[in-house]
Formats: structure tokens, sequence, C-alpha cells
């Protein structure tokens, strides 16, 4: 029963059939599936299209249907799971956005996305993101990772006045400060201050997330 | 001018139908798919210089559909500008084959080419790289007085006065119009005081504007860039810089973006979006000159057999179907200066390109990202490569292309491209001469071009 229900959220989900999949979710239940392995199930249908996106297979716009598709799952599962008796939250999170100046967010979007595919929490503030919202955010929600990136040579100094920001109210050392994106590399992200550099692709900085949040 | 109906058009996009970016997003990329197979679009691995004219013109026809279906986004108002099949129709009826860029003596003019043309292209040098204070009129001066390069877009500045420069700071506005300064006395002091720039080096529109002045900035006879938000989208700051540019009397040039894994999707669908920018940007910019950037994302390259494939059908579908100078060549690549990688993938991108009717614009080494990492030899290979390149036919230019990728393909493939050397290495900084090894190298690269048919 639950292998045959499975194979049919499947098929949808890889189809992006969002009325399909959010009525099978709920069937899924009925019929005694518990709401995390059917969560697990989802996860490992993200990752696999992550997996065909990091090899160009699939593209960024199937990434983010993708995306909205989990979305759309987790509200119906997150109280189902949080209301049982053996939910442990085992997420972690990432505080994401381009720095102050930079409005590219193309490379940004893929990085989330296969971020999300593997399973953390990003939390993204956007495009030309000032460093105080950076710190606000980051003081609200205490995340695993705070990344920031920056595509051009001219937004860097904004990367730096960020992560000196977040340096001076005790951010860097339990909660790391990642520096990524197309004008950072990794002798840069040291000479700005950052904890780590997240990598010369998309790809590279899924690799540094699971190395440092593992 | 390319359009003068430029102001109706963009007021298009404060009454158009509201949407969001998002919608709009997924738009683009359900209708681009649609395209493609409407269009009958495909990726051929082995011809990567077409002779196929049913190709080159299906591309352009569904760059149009997908325009017309889809017109162009604002995102500051949230609305579309919408664009009809008559706007297009008048607007390429009304184009301008040539710009006239610099003054006096300098003056040059640039052409629309079209495909197998024989007339020499223009040759735009610089770009992507940044490079220290101390190197940059050293590095300006041999740009000037290169005999293979017409004219530049300046390197973009790095630091100024030691800090980093910052986007929307006062230090950018400044290190933008010292940045230009330089690049006027580097030709002044090499005898070109004429010669136009290409720009714009700045991030902001404040700073791009800024540097709009007859004194020592851009010139009326100079040209800037605008560009859409991937894909077909705007907003307030890049049509301020349109109109701007377009009041001060300066030529507005675009380059069309297709990336491989946006919204675009696969190969077919950036050339589609790249044709269908270059001419959306003729209206809702003004612009004069487009430019066919087709590339990869996730690993950014231009190289690639795809992207190659893809760049070359842009270019043709523009340059057969248009009247708009285009100008694209070797902007970016893997690998980085002094390795025979580099050098390669200038030729291979500068060949098909220029076959296709482009002028060209290049280099930035190492995907353009590592300061210090570029000397005028990229631009003069890709100059040298270029006028070789008008002697041949489509079918010579796509046997040359086909022995040269599989010389840097593994590589590419693995994401290994050598980093090079920094001009600090290359150069002599007092004589201002190459070092021999790079001399040796460039030389040895030309012998084997020569021995796969193109004639230096």
């Amino acid at each position: 029963m639950k292998d045959a229900i499975f194979e049919e959220i499947k098929v949808a989900f890889n189809d992006y059939d969002a009325d399909e999949v959010l009525e099978l979710i709920p069937k899924a239940l009925e019929e005694g599936v518990g709401a995390l392995e059917i969560m697990d199930h989802l996860s490992g249908l993200l990752e696999k299209i992550g997996e065909q996106f990091s090899i160009g297979e699939l593209f960024l716009p199937d990434m983010v249907m993708a995306g909205d598709l989990m979305d759309g799952c987790m509200q119906i599962l997150k109280p189902v799971i949080m209301d049982s008796d053996d939910y442990v939250p085992s997420g972690k999170t990432i505080l994401f956005g381009m720095v102050r100046g930079d409005v590219h967010d193309i490379g940004k979007n893929m990085v989330k996305m296969l971020w999300m595919s593997s399973g953390y929490e990003v939390i993204d503030l956007g495009t030309d993101v000032p460093a105080e919202a950076f710190l606000e955010k980051a003081n609200e929600v205490k995340p695993n990772l705070i990344a920031l990136s920056s595509a051009m040579s001219t937004t860097v100094p904004s990367m730096k006045d960020t992560i000196d920001l977040l340096k001076s109210r005790g951010y860097g050392e339990e909660i790391k400060i990642m520096a990524g994106g197309g004008s950072a590399n990794a002798d840069l992200a040291a000479e700005l201050g950052a904890s780590c550099y997240g990598g010369d692709d998309a790809y590279e900085a899924l690799l540094s997330v699971k190395q440092l949040l593992a | 001018m390319a359009t003068r109906r430029f102001m109706e058009i963009i007021a298009r996009g404060e009454s158009g139908d509201p949407t969001t970016e998002k919608e709009f997003d997924m738009l683009v990329f359900k209708t681009t798919k649609k395209m493609v197979k409407k269009y009958g679009l495909k990726f051929d691995p082995e011809n990567l210089v077409t002779t196929d004219e049913e190709l080159i013109d299906n591309t352009f026809e569904a760059a149009m559909d997908l325009l017309t279906t889809l017109g162009v986004f604002n995102c500051d108002s949230g609305r579309t500008i919408e664009i009809s099949r008559a706007d297009i129709d008048e607007t390429l009826r009304a184009t301008n084959p040539v710009a006239e860029l610099g003054i006096g003596k300098d003056k040059i003019y640039m052409h629309h080419r079209n495909i197998e043309d024989p007339r020499l292209p223009v040759i735009i040098g610089g770009c992507g790289n940044a490079v220290d204070e101390d190197i940059r009129y050293k590095i300006y001066t041999l740009y000037a007085s290169n005999p293979y390069i017409d004219y530049v877009e300046p390197l973009p500045p790095y630091k100024y006065r030691g800090m980093l420069v910052k986007a929307g700071s006062p230090f950018e506005l400044t290190a933008c119009l010292d940045n230009i300064s330089l690049w006027r006395k580097a030709c002044r002091d090499m005898g070109r005081p004429g010669a136009p720039i290409k720009g714009k080096d700045g991030v902001s529109a404040i700073a791009d504007i800024s540097t709009n002045r007859d004194d020592c900035g851009y010139r009326t006879s100079d040209h800037s860039n605008v560009y859409f938000k991937t894909l077909l989208k705007t907003n307030y700051e890049n049509l301020n810089r349109a109109v701007q540019y377009s009041q001060y009397g300066m030529y507005v040039s675009n380059t069309g973006n297709g990336y491989v894994g946006g919204y675009a999707g696969g190969i077919e669908g950036a050339v589609i979006c790249s044709v269908a920018e270059q001419v959306a940007s003729m209206m809702v910019f003004n612009a004069s000159i487009g430019g066919s950037c087709v590339m990869e994302s996730l690993y950014p390259n231009q190289t690639s057999r795809q992207a190659l494939w893809g760049t070359n059908i842009a270019s043709a579908a523009m340059n057969k179907h248009t009247k708009m100078p285009g100008a694209w060549a070797s902007y970016m690549t893997t690998a980085g200066p002094c390795t025979k990688m580099c050098l390669y993938e200038i030729a291979v991108a500068t060949i098909g390109t220029t076959v296709m009717g482009n002028n060209c614009f290049g280099v930035a080494p190492n995907q353009g990202v590592t300061p210090n990492y570029v000397t005028p030899m990229e631009s003069q290979m890709m100059g040298e490569v270029a006028y070789a390149a008008t002697k041949l036919t489509r079918e010579q230019a796509n046997e040359i292309v086909l022995k040269l990728v599989p010389k840097y393909e593994e590589d590419l493939l693995k994401q290994e491209a050598p980093k090079g050397k920094t001009f600090q290495e290359l150069y002599d900084l007092d004589t201002l001469q190459p070092c021999q090894e790079y001399v040796d190298l460039y030389n040895e690269v030309w012998a084997e071009l020569e021995e796969m048919g193109l004639k230096r």
C-alpha cells in the first residue's frame, strides 16, 4: 500500500503536479503512512531533482517548481509532525542573501535550491540586502550559518561591511559566516574576515555547506 | 537611434498587465520551452558553426514569437511592456546599420556585418578582470597602442586609494571617472585622443550616469551597455540608464543574455532568449548595438560545445534578420593568461562569431573573476583570429572549431582550467614588453591554427 502511494506521489511530484501531490499526501496520512516517512520520501525526490540540476539535466525553474511544491507539502506535514510525540527538530538553517548594492540573483537562486534540495532550511533575504538586515534576521532566527554573496567586484566592500558588523556582534565563531558569489574566491573570503569560502560554483557551495554543517 | 517611439514603448510598463516577477519568470520558462518545440530547434554538437539556414530563420522567428507573447516585465511597476509584431517590424526597418564611434581622425565605423562578411570586424578589447591601480595606466597604454585593438571597455575599478570600490558610494563614482580619465590619457599619450570607449564599468546607475561628461568621461561618440535582468525583465534603474544615455546622445548597446540552466531552460531556449532580448533592447532601451551572449551558468563558460553552438546561432539569427551591428566574440575564457587552453578558447569562440557576422568583444580570462589575470595579448589574439576568420566560409570555420574543441574539452568538463599568470608576471613593468614565454606560446598556438587552416 505504502509503495503504491509513494510511486503515485513520485510521478506527480516529478511532473510538478501540485493538485495531485497535495491530494495524495492527506490520502497517504489517512492510510496510516507516517508524516516523517512521507517527508523523507519527498526529500529524496527533491534531492534527486537537485542532482539532475547539478549535472545540467534539469534547470533552475525545475528547482523553483519543486521547491514550491515541497513548501506546499510541508504546510500539510508540519502540523502533523509537530503534533506527534516523537518529533525531534533536525533541520539546519542558513541565512542567505546578496549583499547591499548587488541585484544579481540567478546564481544565488541556484545555490539556494541546491541547499534546499539537500534538506537545509534557507531563509533568503533576497538581493541588495543591507548589513543591518542580515544582523536583525540573524538575531531573530539564530541560523546555523550566515551565507553572503557578491557577484560584482564593487559589491565586495559591502560584503566586508556586513562581515564586520556581524563579527562585532559575536557572529563568525559558533555561527559561521560564509562568503561566496562570482566576485569572491578563497583568498578574498579570508581577507574579508569570513569564516569560510562558499566555492567556485553552485555544487561546490553545496559541498562546503555539507562539510560545515555535518 | 533604434526607435523614435522609445518613450512611448517604455510607458506601456505603467499600464500593462500586472503580474509578479516569479509568475513572469515561470512564464518565460514555459513559453520558451513551447517555442523550442514549435520551431523544432535542436542542439547539434557536430555543427557548431551551422550552415542550416532553416535553423537560423526558425531561431529568429521563435525569438520574435516569444517576445510578442511575453513582452518585457518592469519589476518596479509590476507590469508588462507589451511588444507587437508591428513594433518589431517598424524598428527593424528603421535600424541604422552603422555606429559612428569616436571623434576626428580616430573615428571608427562599426558596421552591421553579414554572415561570412569579408569586411574586418571592429575589435573591442579589455573588459572583465579588475587590475591593481599601479598597473592600470601601463596596461591601458598597451591596449591603446595595440594594432589589433580598436578600443576597449576599461577594466573595472577594483580599489581606489587602497579601498575596495563600493557600489553606490561616492568612491565608486570617483573611481569610475578616474578610470575613464586614465583611459583617455592613455589614448592621448599613444596618439589616439579621439578613440571611443565601450562602457560601463560602474555597477550603480548613479556612477554610470555621472561619468557621462564630455571633458573627461564618456562622450556622445561612445557607447554604453544597458542590460536586462535575466530574462526579459527590466527596472527603473536600467530604464533610467537608457533614457539618460539616449538624451545625452551616446549610443546604447545591449548584450542579449541566454544562460543555459536558468529560466531559458536548455541551450535552445537560451539562444531564443538571447535573440529576443537584443531585439527587445532596440525598443525598450533604444539600443543601436547588440551582442549575442549565450553561456553556461552552472560552470560559467562560453566555450563548451553547446555554448559555442548557441552563441553562433544567436549571432547568425541577429545578423541575418536585423541590421543592428553586433559585438560579441570571446568575452570570457575559463583558463588564464599564458596557457594554451586560454588561447584555444579565444580562437574557438572568435572564429565562429566572426564568420557569423559579429564585431568582436573580449577577453576576460579566468571567467573574469581574478584580478590582474589579464593582458592585452588575449584581446590581440581575438583580433588576429577575427581578421583571419574573415577569409573563412562557415564550413571551413566549423572544421577548424571541431579540431580545436577536443584540445581543451576534457579540462573544461572536469572544471580544471589552468589559472595562468598575472600581468605583473607576464610583462616587464619597465619596458612593457611581454615575456618570451608568452610570446613563444602565442606563436606556438598560431602555428597550430595555421596548420588547421586558419591563415594569419
